[in-house]
């Protein structure tokens, strides 16, 4: 200790150096965590270093008449305060944390978390609610969450009633609305997007859907450029713009909340596909793709389209025609799964199994079911430079029901049905692929294109429907990963609402009892009775 | 060391000692096991994070009463001018007393055992969640504690020191309620200064250091303010 005396100013000048930078670093500047590590921690050391070595300087100084009973006093106690609220105010912006629930309900999803993590501008949210709005608490615990992941995320909260002329300037219509803005752009997320219902079976559950959409907005206004999606028109399509059951309205508004711009097109009336189109979506036609729709389409594909086809149950004449050179034949049919299904539907609605694959990789690591309401099977050959590979699959105790219009009761026909397992959809991915003639034709590749086509091949149309919307949404999130990977966006959003955990109890007469009996009477009870022996006792002494 | 332990043993003595205690506990652990029958009852769920909400409210009325006495008392029967003249330096008295404190209210949180026991019995309770609200009753309490051992340093009325303690441990609680009105990073401050938004993530079972080190600073700095009471009038 003593070898190190002499030396004790330049350890505490260090010290107090280091310290210096840490509170700079830590209350000023958005510094990354490894800086104050480096600074506070041998700022630290240092710093007790020089007390320990000036020890007898020190308690003088403190215990000195000046600092303890003059004017110095207060000013003294001040400095002390306000040193332990500086240090307040950095380990509160740099804290570590850990959630120890066991869900992990308190936390963002790996993926929220990279995103808000890459952020390279500033993302504002305007946090519109009111102090006695009961719905926003699960908002503002996840709202937090995210200002604590990312020093780019600027979170206001705005009171309407203390500040309508706030609320008007933003046209806000409900509460609690979220606007999140960056660099000009701005988008609202409502409370109708934010909170729903979860019919499971016959008791509609509160869901909160806060994560997913609010992950979907910040990258859609923190990200430069959109891709356009179109959706096909004009063969009996279901329509992106149909509220009904059979409809695919809901899916339109999902891709617009994963950031794409959506569009639909006629390729019959336009003579041609449009330049902006990243991905074309086709789905379930049932009317017929004249030649020149066929030629377009198959010279756009070969070039470096991307396709998105759902199918429904009967393919209309043409499609198959576009699809056999890229090694999908859809198979007439219905999927027929005894094994795994939906239970509530029977073997018609198979719940295939997840085959390797990026897209279907989050899905199968969630260990969720996806189900295909009344599937068609694809038999699936090669593409030359290219992998045509299976994403779902149904058991090999499915076979392919040939007679779906006319048998009531599905069952295997020998020499009619096909067994399984049967393949339900497909991607494909070329990288050396078709010119477009040899594509129409179905005839070998010739020539290599600029970029790889890709297609996504679905023998089911009603998993996306408005009508699964609310039941079953793994559909939706297996859509959305097929979107990602067709429109080559790194940022796959699948991130599903959090569910509480289940731990209902069943409280019968008896345990509702003995609850009141033991925490209202015993324990109370047993402390008066201590008591009153104690003071018994002491009275007798 | 010895003499902290020796001034907090003495603390313990005349708590269990006296009959408050035990009205005080007593009181407390009747308006606990409303909150957890009430609760659970109705919600039928085996978490007790909004029972861990309305303790803590309690605990603002709670804690200045077991700290009311701690000096307050010794001046009123004239023995403050012997712990003064003591050997006892005024650290050690402080923390002893604080100690003393600490240890009573960790039994009163100990006797509410039954609550976790009840729901494993009924049901399939989350640990996490249980064990960081507890904490943060402790963390939380021991705050007010110090706050109540300040109030108690600066009089010698024992129902003057509860109000001021009352009154301390109630501005921490609540400031955060004036956050909307003022904005700006003054209202973030005030956001950050409120204990009940920093109990909030130990009720829902996220442990942060910030936290952690807030509650703490919050009881560091009522112990210094009360040895530097303590110092102030001693002269």
């Amino acid at each position: 200790m003593n070898a190190l005396k002499p030396w004790s100013r330049a350890l505490g000048i260090a010290g107090a150096v280091l310290l210096g930078l840490w509170v700079v670093l830590g209350a000023v500047l958005a510094a990354p965590a490894w800086s104050l590590w480096a600074t506070g921690g041998p700022g630290l050391l240092l710093a007790a270093g020089w007390v320990a070595l000036e020890w007898t300087l020190v308690r003088t100084a403190v215990l000195s008449p000046g600092l303890r009973y003059g004017s110095n006093a207060l000013l003294f106690t001040g400095a002390v305060v306000i040193a332990v609220a500086l240090v307040n105010v950095i380990t509160t912006r740099h804290s570590w944390r850990t959630d120890l629930t066991s869900n992990r309900f308190f936390s963002l999803s790996e993926q929220t978390r990279q995103i808000v993590k890459g952020l390279n501008r500033k993302v504002k949210l305007t946090v519109f609610v009111g102090a006695r709005n009961t719905e926003s608490g699960e908002l503002r615990d996840l709202l937090e969450l995210y200002g604590h992941a990312s020093r780019q995320l600027d979170i206001e909260y705005v009171d309407p009633d203390l500040k309508p002329e706030r609320a008007y300037i933003y046209k806000i219509t409900g509460q609690p609305t979220v606007v999140v803005e960056s660099a000009g752009k701005r988008k609202d997320i409502l409370p109708q997007e934010m909170f729903g219902y979860q019919f499971n079976g016959q008791q509609p559950q509160r869901e909160f859907k806060g994560e997913p959409v609010l992950t979907a907005a910040i990258l859609s206004v923190a990200s430069d450029q959109q891709s356009v999606i179109y959706f096909v028109e004009g063969h009996g399509e279901r329509s992106i713009m149909d509220t009904t059951d059979n409809g695919i309205a809901s899916l339109k508004a999902g891709l617009e909340r994963d950031n794409f711009v959506v569009k639909t097109l006629n390729i019959l009336k336009d003579g041609k596909i449009p330049a902006d189109a990243d991905l074309l979506i086709v789905a379930g036609p049932s009317r017929a793709f004249p030649a020149p729709e066929q030629k377009v389409l198959a010279e756009w594909l070969a070039k470096s389209g991307r396709l998105l086809v759902l199918l429904d149950n009967v393919s209309p004449p043409g499609l198959d025609a576009i699809l056999k050179p890229w090694g999908v034949k859809p198979l007439a049919g219905l999927a027929v799964d005894p094994r795994s299904n939906y239970p509530f539907a029977g073997p018609m609605v198979p719940a295939p199994l997840y085959e390797s694959h990026k897209i279907t990789a989050d899905l199968s690591k969630q260990g969720v079911a996806v189900i295909l309401p009344g599937a068609r099977a694809l038999e699936l050959g090669t593409v030359p430079g290219g992998t045509v590979l299976p994403l779902l699959k149904t058991t090999d105790a499915s076979w392919l029901e040939a007679d779906w219009q006319t048998e009531k009761t599905p069952k295997f026909t020998s020499g009619t049905d096909r067994r399984g397992p049967l393949t339900l959809a497909a991607a494909i991915a070329v990288a050396a692929p078709l010119t477009a003639t040899a594509a129409g034709a179905g005839a070998e590749p010739a020539s290599l294109p600029p970029h790889s086509p890709k297609i996504v091949v679905f023998g089911n149309t009603t998993f996306v429907t408005n009508g699964l919307r609310g039941t079953i949404e793994t559909g939706f999130d297996l859509f959305a990963n097929a979107v990602n990977w067709l429109s080559g966006s790194t940022e796959s959003i699948s991130i599903r609402p959090k569910q509480r955990d289940d731990r209902r109890i069943f409280l019968d007469n008896v345990k509702t009892n003995i609850m009141f009996t033991v925490s209202l009477i015993v324990f109370p009870l047993g402390v008066i009775l201590v008591g009153v022996w104690t003071w018994w006792r002491r009275r007798s002494l | 060391m010895r003499r902290l332990w020796a001034v907090c043993r003495k603390e313990l003595l005349c708590t269990f000692a006296s009959p408050v205690f035990y009205i005080v506990a007593a009181v407390n652990l009747i308006l606990f096991g409303v909150f957890f029958y009430v609760i659970v009852s109705a919600s039928r769920e085996a978490h007790l994070r909004y029972v861990f909400h309305n303790i803590s409210v309690v605990l603002l009325f709670t804690s200045p009463m077991l700290t009311m006495r701690l000096f307050a008392e010794e001046r009123k029967l004239g023995t403050f001018e012997l712990l003064m003249t003591s050997p006892l330096t005024l650290l050690e008295l402080v923390l002893g007393k604080l100690l003393g404190a600490a240890l009573t209210f960790a039994i009163l949180l100990a006797l509410t055992v039954d609550f976790p026991i009840l729901l494993l019995s009924f049901g399939r309770p989350d640990w996490g969640p249980l064990l960081t609200g507890y904490l943060g009753l402790f963390l939380m309490g021991l705050a007010f504690l110090a706050a109540g051992m300040f109030a108690s340093s600066l009089t010698d009325n024992q129902v003057v020191a509860v109000v001021i303690g009352f009154g301390i441990a109630l501005l921490l609680f609540i400031i955060s309620w004036f956050s909307p009105q003022v904005g700006g990073p003054v209202g973030d401050f005030l956001e950050g200064m409120s204990i009940s938004g920093r109990f909030e993530n130990f009720a829902r079972g996220v442990l942060d250091t910030g936290d952690v080190i807030f509650c703490l600073s919050l009881t560091g700095i009522f112990t210094f303010l009360t040895v530097r009471s303590l110092d102030w009038r001693r002269w």
